[in-house]
């Protein structure tokens, strides 16, 4: 975090470039079809579960079922392995103790004041990937919850107009204009990632206002990094435990879940479902308020 | 910028785990309940004896949990789902072998999922629209999108059905377009059939995870 802390600050354009160049053929290779599996006997020839279900009839959704490559997983492990002691005996004690310091309230209003911070971000993406709509809510957000919510202290947006948040990022602005997830990385500290995601880390770091403000002060920078992460985690107490305790294989777990979730942030949950009687298509994969912590 | 993803991920994941055990109470379906309405009374029914006060002491911890496994066990399609984690496989497998990995399938979700039963906490489930299609076999299939309200938070989690002997049984369950099922075929996909049943086996008996340190490293 530290270290891409300074890196993401500035000087780092020309890394993104060069990254992006380098994940387009990646890219290619990523995007043949996987193996389909093969439709050995009749068996179940009157019923095939393996077909997946009647609605992945879609382009998009066929997209979204990309695998994403792990030509690193020994390094990878490595790293979860590395991030789950981080957890264990750093973050998690610093959170509970932290917990025990501040009420929620005041840890959810700190939350919102990050969240807030990162407005500009969320505009950006949604212009690159032609979300108007959205970008006009996430500025009003802004607006709303820097005068009205105490400089986004509180999501006075939310609230008080209905204005949820609106996720965008770069690594999905990427996924939108058609990229590939390249493959997987698995980041100390940082956690899950992808090539396309990682340089979506870099382009979004770039926009951050947080960055230009304290572009002169990386130490004030990485207290305030090292303070969001502690109060994300203080407001998530237990749950990396509930998943790595019960998981199969966590690290798989993990890596699943993270492609899955990124790929429906791309490609839309695919859940368009006709109501009885009928209303307005769902909520766009958006409305997730807590989708950047 | 500090984005540590893995809470996010973290609380799909978790959910996932909550998900599967609201969805034990896929209970009471019977003949001619839509599959919206058999999510409906499912959530009901579970919801009851979660936020059943003669049920929430520490000394009916064992029965509230036999409760739901009760539900678990009759009401949940693990022939179904034991199909779709496995993948193309199961067709290798004979049925002494299927029969053995549904039964320990089931007992690890059960093991590792049922203590979620205790942090149920005033969680809501809107139930909201269902979808039917009709594959070209003549199985009906059915989506169900609920959000369940956690907070102040909304998670929108979809339910997929099929119509299995005149009742709507569950199959999978997606929780912010996460699916339980491909979750599971993803971690199963590396390991040999002998290695899930061995790994499982001893995750069941020692009531202990995954052991990170003995993870090949480097």
């Amino acid at each position: 975090m530290t270290k891409s802390g300074g890196v993401l600050g500035y000087g780092c354009g020309r890394l993104v470039w060069f990254i992006m160049l380098l994940l387009m053929p990646v890219t290619a290779v990523a995007a043949e079809p996987a193996a389909a599996p093969v439709n050995g006997g009749d068996e179940a020839a009157a019923y095939d579960p393996w077909g997946d279900d009647p609605w992945d009839d879609k382009q998009e959704s066929a997209a979204s079922h990309q695998p994403l490559a792990d030509p690193l997983e020994p390094l990878n492990r490595f790293f979860f392995v590395v991030n789950d002691k981080l957890y264990v005996y750093a973050l998690n004690p610093a959170a509970t103790v932290y917990a025990h310091t501040l009420p929620a309230d005041i840890r959810s209003c700190l939350r919102s004041f990050f969240r807030n911070l990162l407005a500009p971000v969320r505009i950006v993406n949604h212009l690159l990937q032609g979300r108007l709509a959205d970008s006009g809510v996430e500025l009003s957000r802004l607006v709303i919850n820097t005068t009205i919510g105490v400089g986004g202290l509180v999501d006075s947006a939310s609230r008080n107009f209905g204005l949820a948040q609106r996720h965008a990022d770069f690594g999905q602005t990427l996924g939108v204009y058609g990229f590939g997830g390249g493959f997987y990385l698995h980041w100390p500290v940082l956690g899950p990632s992808s090539l396309r995601g990682t340089v979506g880390m870099l382009g979004d770091g770039y926009v951050s206002p947080v960055n230009h403000l304290l572009a002169d002060e990386p130490g004030v920078r990485f207290a305030l990094e090292g303070w969001r992460l502690v109060n994300t985690i203080s407001l998530h107490l237990g749950e990396y435990e509930q998943i790595t305790d019960n998981a199969f294989d966590p690290y798989l777990a993990i890596r699943d879940a993270y492609w899955q979730y990124r790929s429906g942030q791309v490609h839309g949950y695919d859940s368009e479902v006709a109501p009885p009687g009928g209303y307005s298509k769902r909520a766009q994969p958006t409305r997730f308020a807590a989708d950047d912590d | 910028m500090l984005q540590l993803r893995l809470p996010t991920i973290l609380k799909v994941l978790a959910l996932l785990s909550l998900v599967a055990v609201v969805t034990a109470g896929q209970a009471r379906a019977s003949a001619e309940l839509e599959p919206r309405e058999t999510v409906k009374r499912a959530v009901d029914e579970i919801v009851g004896i979660l936020s059943d006060p003669e049920l929430a002491t520490d000394e009916a911890r064992e029965q509230r949990h036999r409760l739901v496994v009760e539900q678990v066990e009759k009401f949940f399609d693990f022939d179904e789902i034991s199909m779709r984690v496995l993948g193309p496989r199961w067709r290798d497998l004979d049925d002494e072998q299927r029969r053995q990995f549904v039964e320990l399938f089931k007992k690890f979700l059960e093991r590792n999922y049922i203590n979620r039963v205790d942090q149920y906490s005033d969680e809501k489930v809107v139930v909201r629209a269902q979808e039917v299609r009709e594959d070209s076999r003549g199985n009906r299939y059915a989506r169900v999108q609920t959000d369940f309200i956690i907070g102040d938070q909304q998670v929108p989690v979809d339910y997929r059905m099929i119509e299995r002997d005149e009742r709507w049984v569950v199959y999978d369950v997606r929780v912010e377009g996460v699916s339980l099922v491909r979750n599971f075929r993803s971690q199963f996909d590396p390991y040999s059939y002998g290695e899930l049943i061995s790994r499982m086996q001893e995750q069941i008996a020692t009531g202990e995870g995954f052991e990170l340190d003995e993870l090949e490293v480097l």
